[in-house]
């Protein structure tokens, strides 16, 4: 990259002093922005996202392009925020150690009581000499609060794309970029050269044509699926949906993802295309929560062999609730299981899998029910659900690694880059933001799935949605 | 940076301390075995720049290794870090493990209440029995965060300079060296390179020592070989071994013209040491001296005080301990901490201002564990003469009931009241006594005590001891000596005043004016004839007190040795009773 507006943005990125905003389109080169001005920035620099996807990303991008280690930290807001007011539980308030959820609204509320203390600029300025946030537009406005808060201490540069804000539900309140970003932050030039899209291998035409389409939808204009050559329409059927995904272009090194608005239907795709997909989990991952607290239940009565039937249905293809009861080797360990040992239950789904009838889709929560069993095997947690917790808080620090081939949603994958993207069911996104954030997933190529070709969406504007 | 406080466990004589240092100028003083010296060391281990200590079994107090060795200190007022290390109060470092130091009331907080309560750490050293030392920082806050390790790095960074005996380290440039920190990171970094070009002259120039002596061995050896069968690749010849002459870092040292500083003496090596170690933290260094008078002459404490003493402007901090009245004179009262010991359980108190006359009047009192205020000049002088002389004699014996043989390792120091015969000496022994001090007062009775001997008694001072019929101690003697002894006390008094006629002159003068009618005989037994026994004693006591007789520090002394002889004659006596009294006292345990 190396156009004129790109390289002064970048500038302004590393040595400006005044709070300032970038909004830039999918694929443009924010991410690629924030790395070149770390690089060339003096000392080192805090930079804030908001999933644990999107601090991966970060951290990947920045080691490849060889940025020493000590020139940052990469950290979702929310554990930054978190690690602060825990630490200072007299001045902030805060005393849940292990929030989930709603529970998040209290620790901003701590960090807003504990960052009116003064030594929190020293803190600031021994550890940083700037700041960036990535993905400003899902910024809460507890959280924007804060951030101005640091504004005063250090040099604040906040990147975003408001039509990709897609956290607007329930009482999720993110900023508007027209009415919060814009007054406390000077913008710089918008970004929207598809740089992604001009990758070798990568599809230049897919590129100009998502640029036009998010043309559209910031006027809300509908759009008409069939008028790219680039993308590939599909009309809406359930089979279509299962048959999209098995047409694929597969290979092994390619990454394939499968998108849909809500996750049960991407359970239930995933679990149609026998293993093939794997669907992935939201971060709180409740479902693994859940069978770790019936297994607590479970855990009086010694009677797991229920729970474990349940569990391979969460996990696993194939019908019935039956186990293969036949195996000796099975038998055996659902005696033991019986008897309360519930390392059994994993042995018991390992078992399981040799059926070739049977093929996991959700490795991702059979992975951390493998390790939640393991950190509870410590005996340094008085339950599973809690040991449950503690292997979930390190899959948040350390991040997670997924499958080539996912079925997801468009809040989890969003930030993330794929191969190839098939939107499954374009008439259930919920608005504008949605459609734009599943569209531009792709760089090689798209395939949307849709009732009729032209399709229109209006701008998300306030709580319209439950996920 | 700045110790607000230091709590110690369990290391050596000390169970527990926990000590608010309210002061930049700290001198420990206090008995013998009052912990000063282990309080110095604990702070030397806290702040270590090694990896590990040399700690064994009894480093733990009373060699209990169930209980670890904790030493805990807070600190405020941290150094600026220098380019390319990592400031502590970092977020990844110790930023979220503050307490907040409120300076004005010496209070610590978990909250910052105000702008100005300032950023403190608590550091902590660990031994448990595996006596592997451990460094760590403790949260301030109750968050039960785990302690994280603090590095050695970490510890540099703090500027804490422990000032022994032999601070030879420090006048070189090594390793963590006060002089490698005051020089510019770049300039220290051409050090090896110095070092190795220095190397590679070294042994081009010692290719020219003439080995010719070794040639017949040579020539030896070159036939040993050969029948082995070991061929030379080329000449067999003798030659400078490298490997002997690597020169490692710190090979290069201060030097004064053409001699290096440490040849110099200890005195001087130790003043340039500290000074250097309070250049090399501009902002802000810890300076720990154990014993401050080592090699110095009295002139030159007195100067190194003034100068390590912190200007109003400067922002580092001096522990020190001594044993020498003259630095306990130079210091200001509340620079005076008094430590004091009782089976285990350590307490550090202030001097302070209140007591500014009686340091600068009796330091030596500081510095012991029993005090003794005589009121005078000779109660002093004599009791370090029987102590010498009669006592240490004594006590020697077998059948001796005391611990100790002298006042010394007693501890107990007879110390002369600044304004001798003045009033004012009974109020010393209240105010030492208030100290911690386990106090005796010694003095004439011929007059009425400020404050009285109840009053000195209900303010904590232990004994007080009264010559008999309101007597000054020359009297009570004159009255109680037997007569060979009084005849020996004129003697010795005309020895000391230099002059016979003199003495005798002013017994003949006492006499007359007391109204006695007597041929003027320089000899007692031709007067006692004349005058009656009692009161030619009478009048010869007075002489001795007109006349100051004995009063002066080595005449006391001299009185004392002379009572000595005599005190065991002198059983019933009203002064062997007092000083048998004092006797049980001072050497009792």
């Amino acid at each position: 990259m190396g156009d004129d507006i790109f390289d002064e943005v970048v500038e302004r990125l590393t040595h400006s002093k005044e709070p300032i905003c970038v909004a830039a389109a999918a694929g443009c080169g924010k991410t690629t922005a924030i790395v070149r001005a770390v690089a060339k920035a003096e000392g080192k620099q805090l930079i804030l996202t908001h999933t644990n996807a999107g601090v991966a990303a970060l951290r990947s991008s920045l080691r490849n392009n060889s940025v020493s280690e000590s020139k940052y930290r990469v950290e979702t807001i929310a554990s930054w925020l978190f690690k602060y007011s825990i630490a200072y539980p007299s001045m902030s308030g805060l005393s849940n150690a292990r929030p989930t959820k709603d529970a998040w609204k209290e620790v901003y509320t701590a960090t807003n009581k504990l960052f009116k203390h003064p030594f929190i600029e020293d803190i600031l300025q021994a550890s940083y000499t700037g700041v960036f946030v990535d993905e400003y537009q899902d910024c809460e406005k507890q959280q924007h609060e804060i951030i101005l808060k640091i504004c005063a201490y250090l040099p604040v540069r906040v990147l975003g794309d408001p039509l990709q804000a897609i956290f607007r539900f329930n009482d999720n309140q993110p900023v508007d970029w027209e009415t919060d970003v814009l007054p406390h932050f000077t913008p710089l030039h918008e970004l929207e050269i598809p740089y992604r899209w001009q990758k070798a291998g990568a599809n230049q035409k897919l590129g100009n044509s998502l640029i036009d389409i998010r043309g559209r939808l910031q006027k809300d204009e509908p759009v008409d699926l069939t008028a790219y050559p680039s993308i590939t329409w599909i009309r809406w059927s359930k089979e279509q949906e299962i048959q999209s995904c098995r047409d694929a272009p597969r290979n092994k090194k390619e990454t394939i993802a499968g998108i849909h608005q809500w996750r049960n239907d991407g359970h239930s795709t995933a679990k149609s295309l026998g293993g093939e997909f794997q669907s992935i989990e939201e971060m709180d991952c409740g479902d693994l929560m859940e069978c770790a607290k019936k297994i607590d239940k479970r855990r009086d009565d010694s009677n797991f062999v229920g729970v474990a039937s349940e569990i391979r249905n969460l996990i696993m293809t194939g019908c019935g609730n039956r186990l293969p009861f036949q195996d000796e080797n099975l038998q055996a360990s659902l005696t033991r299981l019986g008897q309360g040992d519930t390392s059994m239950i994993i042995e018991i789904l390992d078992k399981v899998m040799e059926d070739p009838n049977m093929q996991v889709y959700r490795n991702e929560l059979f992975s951390e029910m493998k390790r939640t069993q393991h950190e509870f095997a410590t005996e340094r947690y008085s339950s599973f659900e809690e040991a449950a917790y503690a292997a979930r808080y390190k899959t948040r620090i350390y991040g997670r690694s997924l499958d080539k081939q996912i079925i997801s949603t468009t809040l989890l994958i969003k930030g993330l880059e794929f191969d190839h993207a098939i939107v499954l069911n374009a008439n259930k996104l919920q608005n504008a933001e949605n459609f734009y954030v599943a569209v531009t997933r792709a760089s090689k190529s798209l395939t949307v799935l849709s009732e009729e070709p032209i399709i229109g969406y209006k701008k998300s504007e306030i709580a319209d949605a439950t996920v | 940076m700045r110790l607000v406080n230091l709590s110690i466990r369990n290391f050596r004589g000390i169970q527990e301390l926990n000590w608010d240092i309210k002061g930049n100028m700290v001198c420990l003083i206090g008995p013998g075995d009052s912990t000063k010296s282990t309080i110095l060391l604990a702070l030397e281990y806290l702040f270590s720049l090694t990896w590990n200590l040399a700690i064994t079994d009894v480093d733990f107090h009373g060699m209990n290794i169930n209980k670890p060795i904790e030493i805990t200190a807070v600190i405020t007022e941290f150094p600026q870090p220098r380019t390319s290390e990592k400031s502590l109060l970092s977020e990844d470092k110790f930023g979220l493990y503050l307490g907040f130091w409120d300076s004005k009331n010496k209070r610590l907080f978990e909250i910052q209440d105000n702008k100005d309560f300032q950023k403190a750490l608590q550091i902590r050293l660990k031994i448990d029995r595996d006596l592997e030392p451990e460094w760590q920082v403790v949260s301030l806050q109750n968050n039960g965060k785990e302690p994280q390790t603090l590095s050695v790095s970490d510890r540099r960074q703090l500027g804490v300079a422990s000032i022994g005996n032999y601070g030879d380290a420090d006048l070189a440039w090594g390793r963590n060296s006060a002089l490698s920190r005051l020089t510019q990171r770049e300039d220290l970094t051409q050090i090896p390179t110095l070092l190795a070009n220095a190397e590679r002259e070294l042994l081009q120039a010692l290719k020219d020592v003439d080995f010719s002596a070794l040639t017949q061995a040579v020539e030896n050896t070159k036939t040993i070989a050969e029948s082995l069968g070991v061929e030379s690749q080329s000449e067999l010849r003798p030659g400078m071994n490298p490997m002997k002459f690597s020169l490692k870092q710190g090979a290069i040292s201060l030097f004064d013209g053409d001699l290096p500083l440490l040849l110099r003496g200890a005195g001087s090596r130790r003043l340039m040491t500290m000074a250097v170690h309070k250049a090399s933290v501009p902002d802000g260094a810890v300076i720990l001296v154990d014993e401050i008078e080592n090699s110095l002459e009295p002139y030159r404490i007195r100067h190194l005080i003034r100068q390590l003493r912190p200007k109003s402007s400067d922002k580092h901090q001096v522990i020190f301990t001594t044993h020498s009245p003259t630095a306990v004179v130079e210091c200001d009262a509340n620079e005076l901490y008094t430590v004091h010991a009782r089976n285990g359980i350590v307490s550090i108190s202030c001097v302070g201002a209140d007591f500014q006359d009686v340091v600068r009047s009796v330091p030596e009192a500081f510095l012991s564990k029993k005090v003794i205020i005589c009121e005078g000049k000779t109660e002093a002088g004599f009791l370090i003469g029987l102590d010498e002389h009669y006592w240490k004699v004594k006590h020697k014996e077998s059948t001796s009931p005391f611990k100790f043989q002298t006042m010394a390792e007693a501890g107990a120091a007879p110390i002369e009241s600044p304004k001798s015969g003045g009033s004012n000496s009974p109020k010393y022994a209240v105010a030492l006594a208030q100290l911690g001090y386990l106090v005796a007062y010694l003095g004439d009775s011929d007059r009425d005590l400020t404050p009285s001997m109840n009053d000195m008694k209900a303010e904590g001072v232990k004994e007080v001891f009264l010559w008999e019929g309101k007597l000054e101690i020359e009297r009570r003697l004159c009255l109680d000596l037997p007569w060979e002894g009084l005849k020996q006390l004129i003697t010795l008094a005309a020895e000391l005043q230099g002059s016979e006629e003199s003495v005798w002159d002013t017994i003949f003068k006492i006499l007359e004016t007391s109204g006695y009618r007597f041929e003027k005989v320089r000899d007692i037994d031709s007067l006692r004839e004349q005058v009656e026994e009692p009161n030619l004693r009478e009048c010869i006591g007075k002489a001795a007190d007109s006349k100051s007789w004995f009063k002066r520090m080595d005449k006391g002394k001299a009185l004392g040795e002379l009572v000595a002889k005599y005190l065991d004659q002198m059983q019933n006596t009203s002064a062997a009773k007092t000083l048998c009294e004092l006797e049980k006292w001072c050497y009792g345990g």
